[in-house]
């Protein structure tokens, strides 16, 4: 087990540029989760940490060892495949002993490896098998089972789950975090999806167009989003963004008017740079609006279209006479219909404020 | 409705067959029939001999010669190309500058007729100002005018290097698919384990080439029986027959000493022998469809 540092990290392919600086501290034993939209360089920086892929810039550390430059086989690390990328000529005890038995591995401990392997992953029944006559799920522990065995500083998932049907990505998401309690190693996860960034995160890195938008823990970035990127990205259904405007500055007491709405007083953190008349975004998570009466709220709305989802209820909002369509998350008991002329509430505490910069700017507790 | 159906098939399979047994059954039946009797190939009269041209061909001697030259042949024109096709493939697929045109320079000589490959390597083979024989005398400093397919000891296997050369590119490419069907990943997690590349060959990249390597070794050895017409231009199966193999045996037998009997029943054990050849492969090939999806 051990700690991977990355500093200032590039990497182009030709001309085009895909990670562009990247610097992260990931500690022993975290189970860090690269997320980000397709194609943002996910898996490129996991490859250049496996070593897979050459590094343009910068550098990889995994322990004390810096890895730059060195290939995959001396980097410590194990990777599990989103193709599971199991040998198909091979058994499953074949598959998880290949690496330990061409490295020449005493037997014994071969064996006490994948014995143990496969007692965490419950592939015991299943160790003769071919893994084509494996399910998604059998194949997926089979390869998680070959990187265990190898008992890396570090281990790399590459979108381990994508293959899998939906209920079984939960169960399995489920069994790599038991993993990780388990056996505790250092873990770097790359994922698209949100929901399984923010439940096997110890700590996110939400990577976009190859850079860091913000690293910290699923709740910090879901509480306290730094920016739009990150804001939008997370959760789900996603953020709402309202168009608003600056009404007036006062030292940290702002007070902004939402386009087609009230005027919403707030304490913003000293430096937020915002003067009187400067447009702003507005974000509210869906489950922070509030219906209310016609008349009592401060937002006119009427109700396009309800999805019942047992629990609760999304339901999707329009302000009369514009374009703009406003989610909430509703109690299943809150009795919305479509048809229904409402009006929005929000939960002041709730907002975030972004500039034109994109950036948030930090709320003051206990600001009204 | 029934019988609609089975009038089209009659009509639809009967020209194929037609032609296959036409082209192919008859003269098959044919050679079984003259093979027991001694024509000589243009007179009216055959008598029929019964065995006696079979106990003759297994005490020939140039039966046996030409037994001993095809194994030889068929030996290396198994290992040769498919040993070249598999190493050319490898290099090609490891991504080095240029392979694309490669590729296509390898494959050329498949598009070649025999008679063309023939003809250049007698080309270089010739002895005052052959390739060869300029190289050798450029690299040793010394006139060297050995005249190599016109030597016993040495025509079979020059026409085996040219023989080799054709069909290198055939084994490449279909190699070369076979390398493409592999997933990176497979190879990758290999080397994610510290599994060094030579060991990622003989583990992973030959057992998962296996199906084709069967094609290659299929088409090798049936190639190789049917390699008659590039003996017949560079050596003709000389000198003194140490260049024959089975089927220029056969045709010498049978259109040059005009024994049509005879030749008929080494066309027999020719075609007994390929059969066993065939019922070999189809055997191994079902037993990969076990394998691999
Ligand atoms: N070997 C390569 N050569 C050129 N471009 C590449 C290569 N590998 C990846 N890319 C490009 O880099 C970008 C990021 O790819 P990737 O890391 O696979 O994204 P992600 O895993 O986040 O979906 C993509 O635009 C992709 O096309
Ligand atoms: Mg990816």
């Amino acid at each position: 087990m051990s700690d991977v540092a990355i500093e200032a990290v590039t990497k182009t392919f030709g001309a085009v540029s895909i990670i562009k600086g990247v610097d992260l501290a990931i500690p022993t034993g975290e189970f860090a989760v690269f997320v980000g939209p397709s194609g943002c360089g996910k898996s490129t920086l996991l490859r250049m940490i496996s070593g897979l892929e050459s590094v343009s810039s910068g550098t990889i550390r995994i322990g004390d060892v810096d890895v730059t430059r060195r290939p995959p086989a001396e980097g410590g690390t194990a990777m599990v495949f989103q193709s599971y990328a199991l040998y198909p000529h091979m058994s499953v005890s074949e598959n998880m002993s290949f690496g330990l038995r061409m490295n020449g591995a005493p037997r014994a401990e071969i064996e006490r490896r994948v014995g143990e392997a496969a007692r965490i992953l419950q592939l015991e029944q299943l160790l003769d098998r071919r893994p084509k006559q494996l399910s998604g799920g059998q194949r997926q522990r089979v390869a998680i089972g070959r990187a265990i065995v190898r008992h890396p500083k570090v281990f790399l998932f590459d979108e381990p789950l994508s293959n899998l049907d939906a209920s079984l990505r939960v169960q399995m998401r489920v069994e790599i975090a038991r993993l990780h309690q388990e056996i505790g190693a250092t873990m770097i996860y790359v994922t698209h999806d949100q929901v399984e960034a923010m439940t096997l995160a110890d700590r996110i890195v939400v990577l976009n167009a190859g850079k860091v938008e913000q690293v910290g823990t699923p709740l910090d970035l879901y509480e306290r989003p730094a920016n739009l990127f990150v804001a939008g990205f997370l959760g789900q259904p996603s953020m709402n963004i309202l168009d608003a405007c600056v009404h007036a500055a006062d030292g940290t007491q702002v007070s902004i008017r939402v386009a087609h709405g009230p005027l919403i007083g707030l304490e913003l953190a000293a430096g937020h740079g915002l003067a009187a008349g400067e447009p702003v975004k507005l974000g509210i998570r869906p489950d922070a609006i509030r219906l209310q009466p016609r008349g009592r709220g401060e937002m006119p709305a009427d109700v396009e279209i309800v999805e019942h989802l047992g629990d609760e209820v999304i339901a999707y909002l329009r302000l009369p006479g514009t374009p703009e369509a406003i989610i909430a998350k509703l109690e299943k008991s809150s009795g919305v219909r479509v048809g229904d002329a409402c009006a929005i509430g929000f939960a002041v505490p709730e907002l975030h404020v972004f500039g034109t910069d994109g950036l948030a700017r930090t709320r003051l507790a206990h600001s009204a | 409705m029934e019988s609609h159906v089975r009038f089209w098939r009659v009509v639809l399979l009967a020209p194929p067959l037609l032609v296959f047994g036409l082209f192919v059954l008859w003269p098959l039946a044919d050679s079984f029939r003259y093979s027991v009797t001694n024509w000589n190939g243009f007179s009216a009269d055959a008598a029929f001999v019964g065995l006696e041209n079979f106990r003759k061909i297994f005490t020939d001697g140039l039966f046996a010669n030409a037994i001993v030259n095809s194994a030889i042949w068929m030996a290396a024109a198994l290992v040769l190309p498919t040993g070249a096709g598999l190493a050319l493939a490898l290099l090609l697929d490891s991504g080095v500058r240029g392979a694309g045109v490669f590729k296509s320079i390898f494959y050329l000589p498949i598009c070649l007729s025999s008679v063309v490959v023939g003809q250049i390597w007698i080309w270089i083979f010739q002895p005052d100002w052959g390739l060869l024989n300029t190289a050798l005398s450029a690299a040793s400093g010394e006139t060297f005018g050995f005249a190599w397919l016109a030597k016993p000891g040495t025509a079979l296997y020059a026409v085996i290097v040219a023989w080799s050369w054709q069909q290198t590119g055939l084994a490449m490419v279909i190699f070369l698919a076979g390398l493409t069907a592999i997933p990176r990943d497979l190879l990758e997690a290999a080397e994610v384990d510290g599994v060094a590349y030579l060991k990622q060959i003989s583990h992973i990249i030959l057992p998962m080439l296996r199906p084709a390597t069967v094609v290659v070794i299929a088409l090798s050895v049936i190639n190789s029986l049917k390699g008659f017409d590039i003996l017949y231009i560079m050596t003709g199966g000389g000198p003194f027959n140490s260049s024959d193999t089975l089927a220029m045996f056969m045709y010498d037998e049978s259109f040059k000493k005009y024994k049509m009997g005879y030749g008929s029943a080494i066309s027999v054990v020719l075609f007994v022998i390929t059969l066993t050849i065939i019922f070999v492969y189809f055997k191994e090939l079902k037993k990969m469809d076990e394998i691999y999806e």
